[in-house]
Formats: C-alpha cells, structure tokens, sequence
C-alpha cells in the first residue's frame, strides 16, 4: 500500500487507468492531510499528457477538491460520444 | 487536372421531372471544398427565406466533400442538407458508409433536388447519368426490402442507397436518411424532406476512379494509421465504458433529468460484444472500423443487415427513457433504421412523453391505453412504431418535442429539452460547459458532433493554445478554445472527414492528407477560414430566417443541477452562459448584441454576396 500520511482514501480505477495501475495495485492508499484529487494524481504517477477524472463520494470533483479520511475516490478516463 | 472533384453536380426538378448537370470550376471546390459550405452555398442562394420546409420550395441536397471516396480512411461520409422542418433553421446530417463515395465514383459532386414528384420516385445515378424511376411500388417497404428490390430490379447487389422509410413518407419531423441500411444522416429531419417531394430513394453505382493527386502520399497515412488506430472504436466502436459516463454525470439519465443509473454496463459495447454482436464493419476505405453488426431472435428477431446501436442510440433509447434492457434499444434501434428515424431524437422525444406521462400531462387515455412511465422497454419499442406511423400518441410526438410540448399544454414545455427544436444529443452540458455552448449556438440546434467536448478536449496545440482549461470553466479562455476548435472541427463537415480518425484534431496532419487528395498548395490557415466561413454562412442562413440571439439559449433544466448523482450539485450558470455567448459572436466577428456577421467579416472570409441576403451586423 502507498502510505504518506493518515488520511485513508479508497480508490475504484476504471478502463485503462485500472489496468495502468496495475494488479498488484492496492485499492487504498494514505495521503497526507489536506492532500487534493490532483495530489492523488501526482501520487498515482498519472501520465502527463494523460486525462483522469475524478468522482469523490459519488459527486462529480475537480482536481483542487480535497481529499478526507474516508473517501472513496473514482478514477476514470473521460469518454467520447458519438 | 482535377484532384479530389469532378467538377458536376446533378440538378433534378422532379416537380417538372427534368435533371441537369452543373459545373463548377476549381475555385468554388477549393472556397467551399463540399458538404455543410456547399449546401449553405446552395440554400443561401437559391432558397427563399420563410418558405415551409415540407413544400417544394425547399432544397434537399447530397453532398459529399473534396474528400469523400479518396483511398484514405474516414473518407466514406457525406452529408445530407435542407431547411429543416425539425428546427426551422439551416438543416444538415452526415452519414458514414459508402453511399458517398459511391456517389463520387459515379462522376457526381452532389445532388440537388427541388420541387414534389406527383408519385413516389427514385433517383438512379450510374457512371456520370442519372434517371428519375418510378417508386409507386417501394412506398410503404421497409428500407431493407425497398434496397433489396431496387438491387433486384437494376441487377446489381452493389448498388449503394439513400433511402426512407415510412417515418420520411408520413414525415415525422426527425426522420432520418437512411444509406445503406446502416448508416444514418440522422439530424435535422432531413428524411421529411426527402418524403415531403416523394422521393424514396436514391441508388448510386460508380465505376469512375476519383483521382487523387499524391496516393503514395495517402498510403502513408494509412500505414501510419494501423499503428495508432483509435483501439476502443476498433474493438468496441462507441458505446465502451458507459460507467464513466455515468461517473462523471455525462449519460443523460430519465430525460436529463437524474443522474444515477445503477447498471451503466448492461447497454455497454462491451456487453454488446458478450452478448448480441456477431460482426464489426468498416465505412469506405476506413481501418478503424467502428460499427457493430447485432442479431437477435428473441424477444425481439434484430437483423444484422440494420447494424447496431451506437452510443447515441444507446443513451437516447436507454438511460434517457430510464431503461437498462439492451435487447430493447436494439430492436428500437433496427426499427428506427427500417422506418427512417432519428435514433437521438426518437429517444429524446420518448423520454419527454414518459416524464409528461409520471407528471400526468398524458395518461393512458392519450396513449390508448398504454402506461409509459420512465423504465418501460415495451412501452419504448411500441412507441418507436406509433411514431413511425403516425398513430395515436405517435401523431404528436412525431412532431418533435418542441411542437408536441405545445399540443399537450399545461406546462409540458419544461420537459422538453431541445435548442431551435432540436432534440439534444446525449451530452450534459452541466458537465461540458463549452459544449453546451455550442448546444446553444450552432446553426442546426443542439449538434455534439461538431462540438468541443470539455472533457477530452482541453487544449489545442496545434492552433496555439497550449495552457489545458478546466472543466468548468466559461470564461474567455474556454470560449477563445471553442472559437478554435469549433472553427477548426466542422472544416471535416465540408471536407467530409469522420471525426473519429486521430487526425482530424492534428492541424499539419490533416492538412497534409487534403494536400495530397487535391494536390493544392494549402495551408492549415487557408483551412481554418473554411470553417469559419462555414459558421457565418450558416449563421447568415439563420439569420435570414428571423433567428436571434434568444434563439441560441438552453432548455431551462440545465440551469438546475441533476436530481441525484454526480452532477446533483453543478449546473450552467446562465449569467455565464450569456457572456460567453456575447463573447463568442464577438470573437467570431459578428455583432455582440445581434450575433449578426459583419459585413467586414463577410469581405475577409471571401464572401462577400452573402451580405446581400441579410442585415449585416
């Protein structure tokens, strides 16, 4: 598990993201107090050019949202239409 | 030596029954290269502003670009134009498949159709001639059928159609063209225009090889392609992780009205994949080969020959009616391939009828008995019919729903969620700010192919714009990265280029490839003033109708949040919203107040006599 602080967040990968992760990925990891959605990123060695997006506690959370005890974080790439 | 064109483009008057052949030289391919340019070309010129769109005054024309049937993938499109009878406004569809190319390879640029034949009639073009055909026998056929037998009675199974059925003959207003069975020129109700002159169809068979200037230019692009080919489209074509759509708050869910819809994966590609695909095909030319084939036999018998559900269809005809029933949207998908219709409006204009019907602004009374609240797959796949043919409740939801919000009264009017009478696609714009932007202005209503889509797009190096911008945002910067990617996007409208081909969003790359079919010494700027001046042409187009500003505004549910789920605390700012507007008309160089092209915009973009048919701004 990636441990940095205290603050316990449950990640749900999706798509390709999950498979970056890969299987060995541990489905929480400890972030310091006060850490954003874009720390977690950072944390999770997100590509650059790469896009994620986030979904905090079932809501919908840009980068700067910050992260609690207790979330549960949903990461996933952002689909196309058509 | 032309590259890219032949120089014809087929007249038909089918009111005096009489076809001609016009020629254009290589300076109006290269001012309006095809597709949305030409057909505003064509409407701003010869269609007289306030005319019904059902009458025979109106213009319906096939146009296909200096592009389409080059040997090079995302080259099978072609689109379909009019003033629509949904919307009122400027009128277009594309389609992919092949019926484009055929059509070029027939010796034909476009064609453009005046008049009302005095019965049913096709039109059979082959090798540079062209006959008007009696149809008394294929009105009423399905599409499928109606192919099969102009096949049969031409001889030849290659034979490429554009075609209604009987959604186009009773002219419900989003009926659709449908080429080749599977492929739909689906907006702006250009299959009521096709019906409204009696025109069942039009068969296509070319053998003329479109020259192009540089192939081994283009076989390049082609190798270069099979390396990078767009996996997800190839594997799964749209539709692949509807959970992410739901995550982020972006599958319209009970006429984007909720936001949580608990099991997004059951009308996913992939399950369609598992479970009811027996094949993927390709469009012209093309490697990415995106469109699913599906076949059932029970409860509902699906015929491979009609395709399958994009994802569009699989919003529009499932969550946005609250269903999760795959095996239905597929059968409401055939269906609306065999009679004609618009999958997105279809779907939109259900999802209206199931809230009025849970808020009792329809009961069954109005709908012969039968209950149609939100979740209700048969209720949805009896609808589909009712509207096809115009029956019961059909009748009023055949007319859109902005028209059918008036007709049922007592407040309807806030559940149907359209621009300028269109029905929306399966975006929310409480997600995508920019989109709904572009949701408000853009000349045909709410259109998301041709839009930016906030979430993927968030920069544009190519044209500059290097800072990525937020999501959320709808101030200058987002509005300046509209401006440019809008611009620069619907060019593939006039080209025609599928904007699923990673090169369409690479400024040099698509350059290139034009270059090389046309053999012109191009710039990406000689390019980007094409878009633009598809976006004042028909803007101007609007404009003449009596379009204003008010006009170019979203459905009020959107200033709200959703009920529930992801987006249950973000909605568009409509204060926001009308300053980006303003802002955008004044960065297009139209007038702030009236969104009108200026005079001086009209003079910089090379067209100049479309002043004369509007008050400029």
């Amino acid at each position: 598990m990636i441990a940095l602080g205290s603050a316990r967040i449950k990640i749900v990968a999706y798509g390709k993201i999950r498979l970056y992760l890969g299987e060995n990925f541990n489905d929480e990891v400890l972030v310091e107090d006060g850490s954003s959605v874009r720390d977690l990123f950072e944390i999770l060695e997100k590509p650059e050019k790469e896009i994620w997006m986030a979904n905090v506690n079932g809501l919908l959370a840009n980068e700067k949202r910050i992260l609690n005890d207790g979330d549960e974080v949903s990461i996933f790439e952002p689909v196309g239409g058509g | 030596m032309a590259f890219g064109f032949n120089g014809k483009f087929l007249r038909v008057d089918l009111s005096k029954e009489k076809l001609d052949i016009e020629e254009h030289d290589e300076s109006f391919y290269r001012t309006y290269f095809g597709g949305r340019c030409v057909i505003a070309y064509y409407l701003l010129r010869e269609l007289k502003p306030g005319i019904d769109p059902l009458s025979p005054e109106n213009l319906l024309i096939f146009a296909p670009g200096v592009i389409t049937g080059a040997p090079i993938s995302g080259s099978g499109r072609n689109s379909v134009g009019a003033k629509s009878p949904l919307s009122d406004s400027y009128g277009e569809a594309e389609a992919g498949g092949f019926f484009g190319a055929e059509l070029k390879h027939a010796g034909f640029d476009g064609i453009v159709i005046k008049g009302k034949a005095k019965h049913p009639v096709y039109l059979w073009l082959s090798d540079g001639e062209a006959e008007i055909r009696d149809a008394k026998h294929l009105w009423g056929l399905d599409t499928g059928d109606s192919q099969e037998a102009i096949r049969k009675e031409l001889g030849d199974n290659m034979i490429r159609t554009a075609q209604i059925g009987r959604a186009g003959e009773n002219l419900v207003r989003f009926a659709c063209v449908i080429q080749d069975l599977r492929d739909s020129a689906g907006r702006s109700g250009m299959g009521a225009v096709m019906g409204s002159k009696n025109l069942k169809a039009v068969a296509v068979r070319g053998h003329m090889k479109l020259k192009v200037a540089d192939p081994n230019k283009l076989r390049d692009f082609s190798k270069w392609l099979v390396e990078n080919l767009p996996s997800s489209l190839h594997d799964f074509g749209t539709g692949a992780m509807m959970t992410a759509h739901v995550l982020s708050g972006n599958l319209p869910t009970r006429n984007f009205r909720d936001g949580e819809f608990p099991n997004p994966e059951a009308i996913s590609a992939q399950t369609i994949a598992d479970t009811v695909r027996v094949g993927m095909a390709a469009c012209y030319a093309c490697a990415v080969r995106c469109k699913k084939e599906v076949k059932m036999e029970e409860p509902w018998k699906v015929e491979p020959i009609y395709g399958g559900p994009e994802y569009e269809t699989l919003a529009a005809l499932g969550s946005n009616c609250g269903i999760d029933d795959l095996k239905a949207i597929c059968k409401a998908n055939e269906l609306c391939q065999r009679y004609s219709l618009d999958t997105i409006s279809t779907g939109a204009t259900i999802a209206f009828a199931m809230e009025c019907f849970e808020n009792g602004l329809l009961t069954s009374k109005d709908t012969g008995g039968m209950n149609i609240p939100f979740g209700d797959s048969e209720a949805m796949v009896n609808l589909v019919e009712m509207i096809a043919n115009r029956e019961g409740i059909g009748n009023i939801l055949a007319e859109g729903v902005k028209r059918a919000a008036a007709k049922i009264g007592k407040g309807a009017e806030r559940f149907a969620v359209h621009v300028k009478g269109e029905e929306l696609p399966m975006h929310d714009p409480r997600l995508k700010r920019g989109l709904g932007l572009g949701y408000s202005v853009f000349p045909t209503g709410a259109d998301h192919n041709n839009n930016l889509h906030d979430t993927g797009t968030t920069n544009l190096p190519g044209l500059g714009i290097f800072e990525p911008v937020p999501l959320e945002d709808l101030g200058p910067k987002k509005v300046r990265l509209f401006v440019y990617y809008t611009n620069w996007r619907v060019i593939s409208n006039s080209l025609l280029m599928c904007n699923f081909l990673p090169w369409v969003a690479d400024v040099e790359k698509l350059t290139d490839i034009v270059r090389a079919v046309t053999g012109w010494d191009l710039s990406s700027f000689e390019l980007y003033k094409l878009g633009e001046r598809s976006m004042n042409m028909t803007r101007a187009f609007n404009v003449r109708e009596g379009f204003t500003p008010e006009d170019d505004w979203l459905p009020p549910r959107f200033f709200k949040p959703q009920t529930s789920g992801p987006l249950s605390k973000m909605a568009v700012d409509p204060e926001s919203l009308q300053e980006a507007k303003e802002l955008y008309y004044e960065m297009m160089g139209w007038n702030r107040a009236t969104g009108t092209p200026t005079k001086a915009k009209l003079a910089e973009l090379g067209i100049s006599w479309v002043a004369d048919e509007i008050e400029t701004g």
